[in-house]
């Protein structure tokens, strides 16, 4: 069954006769409205490249959406052909190892104006706040496709450097989906970025409503060092940079000339706002 | 389900209102549709309400519900619209609607019920936009943006490629293999001539092909991280000609230039390529189309008598390792390369290459030969001024057949006439002389390789080779100095006819398979016949004061031999692999049937051959790696080794083989550390080997001032060891890479004199070497470094000792994009010599280049041998002597250049 929770005892059953006076009254007492308060749970796939998956699972509850990423690549089922990916690697290849890595939680609230994330930098654990503008999606596409039972429509949107081209089905009208991305009239049943290293969300599971806990602390979340997205990026840089530069002075010389690349993340992000010029 | 209309009259205020603060934007053509959610009265939140075109149920907007059930959405077409309401929990209900008014206010009432309960797994059946699991397909059009001049421009704007200011790709940290147009390829690593010069106009999509393979049926099973991009052509793109043209000239002092012209055409189903260069600054043409004449990678399954050729018997090519070739190299050298490839039908293919080059090269060599050894004790001196010519003319023919896409026949058959004619002008000894080899050889190698998929982990490989090689040696000297060997008979010219050919006929087939558990099974089986043949004749013609004008033959100086070898093997192979290790034991079991016929004399060895071997990975912990190879092998003696009698390899040296089918065997093992890798500040590696060969080929040197008698001799137990140190460590404060490198080889072994019989030679080098180079983020930096190196003989209590080094610095400096130079300085110290100094000799090259992308131009300058400096002393030291030798070095100058692409 619905169950409706009341606001501290405030009713409005005759909305036709608001007046501007009424709506500042309204606004001014945001904790004074209704939800319709039941949780939606999917899980997502999250491919970053061929060789890991990773699991994501994305809570959503009156506007408000809370996305978990395991920090470790779920174990590869038997069946699939993974079995050259654990070469042992040459000395040429190139792993990071920034320590231990923290799984990813991404709090988004409909009316804040900034999203929380949780980011791992070092093997320490940090609270990062990304003022993301809301993506603007264009859903002009004919293109349909059937995943799994869902019919599914195309729609693209240009985030940070990339186009995200998403599947989303219209059966379930939830404006939500995987890591930082929603919006859309439906919830996003596979999302992927256009690129050389397209990084994949399929829609594993749905559960509604989902009565269970969503598994993050906020306090726990809220007594992290902060950092804005912008100085964690910067901060996430100058170590990649570095890496970069120890590989290069270990390269063999090219002939007369020194070779300088820009930087290719590889994430799904490729150009923050602030680099723009 | 209810649902009220209302004009917006009386609300107008509040609209305007709403308006403010939901959406600012309003203009007067929008009709806006805007009202509230409730359920039994009260507002709710999270309702999705788009707005179709009544026709054809376009979306033309769509909004949520905020929290206070407040809604609203703006379109700007007008007629009839279906409004519809959804939520989960909830009937859905939707209004069919005409508004008229730019504000329309419409509330919705919603009910409970609709969608309850969503319990769901989804299983995506196929991952739809990746083809297939390595294979990434761009549609170009998604990434244009107008102002792309190149296909470089393109894969600069695609997320994850990276192309460096030299225009070298990367996908990810990988560089790319080639860039292929509709799955061809000319250029291979030197792809930048396609990827800087073709428009985008003709391309549909670009595929990025991950773990590529050669060979399209070993894809998945055999191990690759390679990398290749694949262009696609739009089925109607026009055959496009580009190309570009380079020139390079010295406009003052000595006359150096270099020349080029490249013109292509890439269409869907023709490719066209032609080359044609000349310079005389010392660049070796034909190395520009090297990748072009070799085909197919030894180290593929299913591949054999890849390197099968005729042995070189007589070579004065100059051979200084660590310097730079171009320096010695007087030269004139013209390249034309004609090459095509055909697609007449999807399943077949046509490729043709071609190309003349007719070359001069000249170069200049003294060498002072000094033999130390008891009672031999002479020194010899050798002024030589070698003139060559080249006339080599190759053609190559491949077609490739796929019937269907789990079978591949492959069939590459080349044609080559490589002849020189060479004039050397000697003064031996201090005695003029001149001397001629003549080379004209032909050859032809034709190879069949059919592949078959059995399944997605298995194929089977199989290939057929015919080889038949030519190379016969005209070598003539018009002085004799032989006296001490032939008498003192008088002789106007030594000359000597050699015949070199070969045959070969192979055949293998490799049955190869990947588990689902990474492990690797290979087994092959092979059969080759080879038959060599080696003829040579020393003749002396007889001088005018001779008493019988007769001709002379020495028989021990001719040969007439013919090799037979005929031989099967069965190769397997197996891996084992684990998280942290992976084992692979191999084993070659193998019959030879070998034959040996010189004159009337024959000589008959079959022999079992057994080589096992064992290669282990082990990562001991997350940063450290070790690697390791154990092997035991049995080989038969090669053709060089074998010849009977003596021919002559230059004025100097006569050598023969040691008439004995001998097996050799050899055992050993190599041991190899890795801590961290290259992006680590700290990154090392020690390697450690070690060999015994049990049976190897020594020399008996019969020394005279004159002449040098070489003999081969089956000699037992040689030992072979080496430790090699390399550690790296990038120092933070100065933003750079210090190096250091720390080597020991050392060898046991016997060789023989005659007149003093065998001795015991005990070699030890001892290598060491310290750099520099910087990865600043500034446009300046610099790479410097220092290797010295000792090698010292010892044998009978008596040390030979020679210290050499060698010393550079090289600077970088870049301002943007577009303009680069570089500065390379180096030296060289060889160390003291009974008779010599220690000698420094110092080099200094200067570049610079301007990049006009705008108009596809690049200009360059370059400053060759700055300091000038003509020859060059190189130093060596060997088991029983001690030599140096001078080159003559290209003088300096400076050119000016202009590349221009189209």
């Amino acid at each position: 069954m619905q169950k409706f929770k009341r606001g501290s005892g405030l009713a409005f059953s005759t909305p036709t006769i608001m007046n501007k006076y009424f709506l500042f009254f309204l606004l001014s007492l945001a904790t004074t409205v209704f939800s319709y308060g039941q949780k939606l749970k999917a899980v997502y796939e999250y491919l970053p490249s061929p060789m890991a998956t990773f699991r994501e699972e994305v809570y959503f509850q009156n506007g408000v959406k809370t996305s978990v990423r395991d920090s470790l690549a779920q174990p590869k089922p038997q069946a699939t052909d993974n079995a050259n990916d654990d070469e042992l690697s040459g000395s040429m290849s190139v792993t990071l190892d920034l320590g231990k890595v923290y799984r990813n939680i991404i709090i988004q609230k409909n009316n804040a104006a900034q999203l929380l994330e949780t980011r791992s930098f070092k093997g320490s654990n940090y609270l990062v706040s990304d003022e993301l503008q809301p993506l603007v999606w264009n859903t002009n596409y004919s293109d349909v496709d059937t995943l799994g039972k869902h019919i599914c429509h195309k729609a693209t949107a240009t985030y940070r450097g990339t186009t995200l081209v998403a599947y989303y089905t219209n059966d379930i009208p939830v404006p939500a989906g995987p890591y930082k991305f929603g919006g859309l009239p439906g919830l996003i049943v596979m999302l992927y970025n256009e690129g050389v290293n397209p990084h994949y969300w399929l829609l594993k599971e749905i559960e509604y409503p989902y009565t269970g806990e969503i598994p993050v602390n906020e306090k726990y979340m809220n007594a992290l060092p902060k950092l804005s997205l912008e100085s964690y990026i910067k901060k996430e840089d100058l170590e990649n940079e570095e890496r970069m530069r120890m590989m290069m002075s270990k390269m063999p010389l090219i002939e007369g000339v020194t070779v300088e690349r820009k930087k290719v993340r590889g994430s799904v992000e490729q150009v923050y706002e602030w680099e723009k010029n | 389900m209810l649902s009220k209309y209302m004009s917006g009259k009386k609300i107008k205020q509040f609209v305007g209102w709403l308006g403010l603060c939901l959406l600012p934007v309003f203009t007067q053509a929008q009709v806006a549709i805007h009202g509230r959610v409730s359920v039994k009265g009260e507002a709710l939140a999270g309702v999705r309400i788009d707005l179709r075109l009544a026709a054809d149920s376009q979306m033309q907007a769509y909004t949520f519900s905020d929290t206070q059930g407040n809604y609203r959405l703006q379109t700007k077409h007008s007629g009839k619209f279906v409004l519809r309401f959804r939520s989960l929990g909830f009937d859905p209900f939707s209004l069919t609607i005409a508004p008229t008014q730019a504000d329309t206010l419409i509330d919705a009432q919603m009910q409970v019920g609709g969608v309850q309960r969503l319990q769901e797994v989804i299983v995506h059946a196929k991952q739809p936009y990746r083809k297939g699991r390595d294979t990434i397909e761009l549609a170009v059009n998604s990434f244009l943006q107008g102002d792309e001049r190149n296909v470089e421009d393109l894969l600069r704007k695609i997320p994850g490629i990276n192309v460096g200011t030299d225009g070298s790709i990367k996908i990810g940290n990988k560089e790319v293999e080639k860039v292929m147009v509709e799955g061809d390829d000319f250029f291979e690593k030197g792809y930048r001539l396609l990827t800087q010069n073709m428009s985008v106009q003709p391309l549909e999509k670009i595929q990025v092909l991950q773990r590529y393979s050669n060979n399209k049926q070993l894809k998945g099973i055999e191990n690759s991280d390679k990398v290749a991009l694949n262009l696609q052509l739009k089925a109607d793109s026009k055959n496009q000609w580009l190309g570009s043209v380079g020139l390079q000239g010295s406009p003052i002092g000595p006359k150096y230039y270099q020349a080029s012209v490249n013109l292509m055409n890439f269409g869907k189903r023709n490719k066209y390529y032609m080359l044609a260069s000349a310079n005389n600054n010392g660049y070796d043409a034909v190395s520009s189309i090297n990748h072009l004449i070799q085909s197919g990678s030894a180290n593929e399954p299913g591949q054999i008598g890849v390197n099968v050729s005729t042995p070189t018997l007589i070579d004065n090519t100059p051979n200084l390792p660590n310097f730079d070739y171009r320096r010695t190299n007087f030269n004139n050298d013209k390249l034309i390369s004609l090459n095509t490839i055909l697609n007449p039908t999807a399943a077949f293919k046509i490729k043709w290459l071609g190309f003349a080059n007719p070359t001069k090269k000249s170069f200049y060599r003294n060498t002072v030969q000094e033999y130390n050894l008891e009672d031999i004790q002479f020194t010899t001196t050798e002024n030589y001024d070698f003139a060559r010519k080249i006339d080599n003319y190759f053609t190559k023919l491949e077609l490739q057949y796929e019937p269907s896409p789990r079978t591949a026949l492959n069939y590459t058959g080349t044609l080559g006439s490589l002849n020189s004619n060479e004039v050397g002008t000697l003064l031996f000894n201090t005695i003029a002389s001149s001397e001629t080899t003549k080379n004209k050889g032909y050859l032809t190698n034709h190879n069949l390789t059919y592949s078959y998929k059995l399944s997605e982990r298995k194929a089977l490989v199989s290939s057929i080779r015919f080889i038949s090689q030519q190379s016969p040696v005209d070598y003539s000297i018009n002085q004799y100095y032989y006296q001490d060997l032939f008498g003192t008979n008088s002789v106007s010219e030594v000359q000597q006819h050699i015949d070199n050919n070969l045959r070969y006929l192979g055949a293998t087939t490799h049955y190869v398979s990947r588990q689902q558990n990474g492990n690797f099974f290979e087994l092959g089986l092979s059969s080759t016949y080879q038959q060599q043949q080696l003829n040579s004749q020393l003749r002396l013609l007889p001088g005018p004061e001779a008493e019988h004008k007769m001709v002379m033959y020495p028989p021990e100086f001719a040969n007439e031999m013919t090799l037979r070898l005929f031989q099967t093997h069965l190769i397997s192979k197996y891996t084992v692999k684990h998280r942290t290790w992976e084992v692979t034991p191999r084993l070659q079991v193998g019959m030879a049937y070998s034959g040996l016929i010189n004159f009337e004399e024959q000589k008959r060895k079959n022999n079992l051959q057994l080589s096992p071997g064992l290669s282990a990975k082990w990562a001991i912990h997350h940063k450290g790696r070790l690697e390791t190879d154990l092997f035991f092998q049995q080989q038969n003696a090669t053709l060089t080794e074998l010849i009977p009698n003596y021919y002559t390899t230059g004025v100097r040296n006569f050598v023969k083989g040691m008439d004995d089918l001998a097996t050799l065997n050899s055992s050993g093992g190599t041991l190899l550390y890795t801590y961290g890798n290259m992006s680590d500040r700290f990154f090392a590696n020690l390697h450690i080997g070690h060999q015994i060969l049990f049976d190897y080929i020594g020399t008996e040197s019969d020394l005279n001032p004159n002449f040098n008698l070489v003999q081969q001799r089956l000699l037992k137990n040689k030992t072979l060891r080496f430790y090699k140190g390399e550690l790296n460590y990038y120092l933070k404060p100065l933003k750079g890479n210090i190096r250091l490198d720390v080597g020991f080889n050392t060898s046991d072994y016997e060789t023989l004199v005659k007149g003093l019989g065998r001795r015991q030679i005990r070699t030890n080098r001892y290598d060491y070497g310290l750099s520099f180079r910087s990865s600043w983020k500034s446009s300046f930096n610099i790479y410097t470094g220092y290797l010295l190196q000792t090698n010292s003989y010892r044998t009978e209590g008596i040390t030979n000792t020679l210290t050499n080094g060698q010393a550079f610095l090289n600077l970088f400096l870049r301002f943007g994009d577009n303009l680069q130079m570089s500065l390379k300085n180096e030296s060289y110290r060889f160390g003291t010599m009974p008779q010599q100094k220690a000698q420094t000799y110092y080099f200094s090259d200067f570049s610079v280049f301007y990049d006009l992308k705008k108009y596809k131009t690049r200009f360059d300058i370059t400053a060759k041998n700055i300091l000038n400096t003509r020859s060059f002393r190189n130093a060596m030291l060997t088991d029983i002597s001690r030599s140096t030798t001078e080159y003559r070095l290209l003088p300096r100058y400076i050119s000016f250049g202009i590349d221009y692409n189209f």
